[in-house]
């Protein structure tokens, strides 16, 4: 396909959206309610995604992906108004706007610091959506040349690197979960001998454990307990104007909206780290390289232009390894990946083939979702920031019976509802202990892909373990997983201090 | 995320539990076919059902070893002791537990007991009704009154449940467990104003009404959308779903 017929489209699939008014109904819906989930606290990105999955079932694939990336992008900007307004994050994504959003809001620049984030992230979420166009392609060509070896390892750094990143504490936490997703993906029968394992004689998990439920019962349920339990305090916003767009000073910092989105575009593309690193490596990058690091914390222009340019880039980046290998780059795209499934679409090598134009269909759709987001965010801001005023247990009771409702619409199952409820409690106590959750997420998801393809590969060599040294990418792989591994053993960090020191 | 004095401790306990489910998944796996055959299939190591559950109970086996000496090196015994200590003082129905309990009874006995059993609308009110209202109004003695005489109804809805009473009841009359379920909302309704009558605080007041409201427009909004939209068989279907399956195809 030549540029000239992929904008062609890239056009048409904007214009199906915007000359059809229940599709931009569904577009300005979502995102508005995006915006609201990420705004009031306790509710996030991926909890908004996982919810609207079970609504979009009726839906045509278009339409439910309009209303998920609508979602998507709208609840990873609405983290600011929170963050902005009350010094409370909506989502750990804009927890680095706080730092420069708030003080902005006490010098009665709310609506300045809001319309420079709405800005902000309407930018970033254009370049990720960019990375997605040229990136894509080429990433699921290079993934056409992949064997089972290739597959079986790139699971395996997903896990790896997704641990290793997103944990808290010692990074051998962010494995061991990622192996406990791995183990749940085993249950039920295997898919070339068609063996029950660890179904315990259950009838149930012959089929094995599916994987929305999961993904509800794993980002849905911590987040009830642990707002409910911890005492709320709802704050007084503060006051707000006029929203300004702020084109100026957007103009002014075209470098660090470019460093911003690249590094939101690359956090995003690794998988199972989310947008909350995204924007604090962006944030501690433009303070590192700024003129003025002294003005960072005061209510900084460039702080809040690092954070939310970031973490809306890396939905763009979420998306490249999910289209291209099926791999989600965060929470958020992981559940997005459940919901194509339920829609029958299998993000892979294969979708560009299977389904061509694919790809800049839902680059189309980004490209709106920003557009729809700005146009909300500038024009409604003043009213959904009222309800940041709504106390939290008010309306958590209600998105524990929609996490209900939505686990058991999947497949109809109560059985789903049995494990979504100890998944939960799992999950909110491992969360608790400094395990990091998007590993295990990540495992539950590449389990299977990893357990057929090992199988499948040593069937086609006969058990010979050489394919993974003789084939080039999965040396290269097998070479990074091992990196990944050592450098963060003791041994390399002491090693590297006495390097570095001796340097 | 729990703090430092307390998190080695935890590290001992949740290793040893991780290497355990390393040890099960191991034995597991021992018992699935590895040469032998399976329903007629000839199987050799590499394509065996086990291969994968070996490797994940060898490398979570590993990993627990490491979390458990990693949190020794770094003041786990001791770590430990303050978590015993910091759990020895603590009453059972101390106000943070009676809280924390207030999150997961209500969610466990809908999900294990209520849904299977009662009218749908009714289970999403029960819920509603009580956790709402708790932790909306958030005063310790409500909630911990409020909580025994929800405990308390759950308790009669679990003996029905074991003895298969709810069968005994449809065969009476189809709908009479949606009414005690009913009798039961309405009961904790009286009850929960009652004991606000004891705060004369117009705040409060107003805030059971609020939860109130969100108590019942929630499932009147939820349960439409996924029963006649969506078109997605609820769970149980009683009186209350039929009345509005009733209300809905009249008017279509």
């Amino acid at each position: 396909m030549n540029i000239v017929q992929q904008f062609g489209i890239f056009f048409s699939n904007i214009f199906s959206i915007i000359s059809s008014p229940s599709l931009l109904l569904i577009l300005f819906g979502s995102t508005l309610m995006g915006i609201i989930f990420g705004a009031l606290p306790g509710l996030t990105a991926t909890l908004g995604v996982a919810l609207l999955t079970t609504l979009t079932y009726s839906m045509s694939t278009q339409a439910a992906l309009v209303a998920l990336m609508g979602i998507y992008v709208g609840a990873v900007y609405g983290g600011s108004y929170g963050s902005i307004m009350l010094n409370i994050p909506g989502t750990a994504s804009a927890a680095a706007t706080a730092l420069e959003g708030y003080p902005m809001a006490l010098r009665g620049e709310a609506g300045k610091a809001l319309g420079l984030t709405t800005t902000a992230s309407a930018l970033g979420t254009i370049v990720g959506m960019t990375f997605v166009v040229i990136f894509t392609p080429l990433i699921a060509a290079l993934a056409m040349q992949f064997t089972s070896f290739e597959f079986f390892l790139l699971a395996f750094f997903g896990i790896l690197i997704s641990g290793s990143i997103s944990c808290p504490d010692t990074v051998q936490k962010g494995w061991i979960t990622g192996f406990l997703g791995l183990f749940i993906a085993m249950v039920g029968r295997d898919q070339l001998q068609v063996y029950p394992r660890f179904t315990l004689g259950m009838m149930q998990l012959e089929s094995g454990i599916e994987v929305v439920p999961v993904l509800i019962g794993a980002f849905g349920i911590p987040q009830i307990i642990q707002v409910l339990k911890d005492r709320q305090v709802t704050a007084e916003p503060a006051k707000i104007e006029k929203i300004i767009p702020s084109f100026g000073t957007i103009g002014r910092n075209v470098k660090h909206i470019v460093r911003s989105a690249l590094i939101g575009v690359g956090i995003g593309a690794v998988p199972g780290i989310g947008e909350d690193i995204a924007a604090w490596v962006s944030y501690g990058t433009a303070k590192k390289s700024s003129k003025h690091p002294e003005k960072y914390g005061t209510g900084f222009e460039e702080g809040i232009i690092a954070s939310e340019v970031a973490n809306n880039s890396c939905i763009g980046g979420a998306m490249i390894p999910l289209l291209s290998m099926g791999i989600p780059g965060s929470p958020p795209a992981a559940m997005l990946l459940g919901a194509l499934m339920l829609h029958g679409v299998a993000p892979g090598p294969m979708l560009e083939i299977e389904q061509p134009g694919f790809t800049i269909g839902i680059s189309a759709i980004l490209f709106l979702a920003s557009m729809s987001m700005w146009i909300v965010g500038i024009l409604l801001a003043k009213q959904v920031v009222k309800l940041l005023k709504v106390p939290p247990a008010l309306f958590m009771p209600v998105v524990a019976v929609l996490c209900l409702i939505g686990s058991y619409a999947l497949g109809l199952k109560v059985f789903n509802l049995y494990l979504m409820i100890p998944m939960g409690i799992l999950t909110y106590y491992l969360t608790n202990m400094g395990y990091p959750i998007p590993p295990l997420v990540i495992g539950v998801i590449l389990g299977s892909m990893a357990d057929a393809n090992l199988r499948r590969g040593l069937m086609v060599s006969q058990g010979s373990l050489a394919p993974f040294f003789t084939r080039p990418v999965a040396l290269i792989l097998l070479l990074i997983i091992i990196f990944t591994f050592i450098s963060n053993t003791r041994i390399y960090k002491r090693l590297l201090a006495k390097i570095l020191r001796k340097a | 995320m729990m703090d430092n004095t307390k998190l080695r401790g935890a590290d001992l306990i949740t290793s040893i539990l991780f290497f355990l489910l390393g040890v099960w998944i191991l034995f597991e796996s021992f018992k699935m076919p590895l040469r032998d055959s399976y329903a007629g299939v000839n199987s050799v190591w590499y394509v065996s059902p086990a291969l994968m559950p070996l490797i994940i109970g060898t490398a979570i086996i590993l990993l627990a070893i490491t979390i458990f000496v990693h949190a020794m090196k770094h003041g786990g015994k001791e770590a430990l002791k303050v978590l015993w200590a910091s759990g020895k003082g603590k009453k059972l129905l101390s106000d943070a537990n009676i809280r924390y309990a207030s999150v997961l009874l209500p969610l466990i006995a809908m999900v294990y007991m209520n849904l299977t059993m009662v009218d749908f609308f009714l289970t999403l009110v029960l819920y509603l009704s009580f956790t709402i209202s708790v932790f909306y109004i958030d005063d310790a003695k409500f909630m911990r009154s409020t909580f025994y005489f929800y405990t308390s109804e759950m308790a009669i809805l679990l003996v029905i449940s074991i003895f298969k009473l709810d069968v005994v009841f449809a065969s009476i009359f189809i709908y009479l467990l949606d009414i005690i379920a009913l009798l039961m909302i309405v009961a904790l309704t009286i009850w929960m104003k009652l004991q606000l009558r004891k705060v004369p605080d117009e705040k409060v007041n107003r805030k059971f009404r609020h939860a109130m409201l969100m108590t019942y427009i929630a499932p009147l909004v939820l349960v439409p959308i996924f029963r006649y939209v969506l078109r997605i068989p609820l769970p149980v279907e009683g009186g209350i779903v039929n009345l509005m399956s009733l209300v809905y195809y009249t008017l279509r």
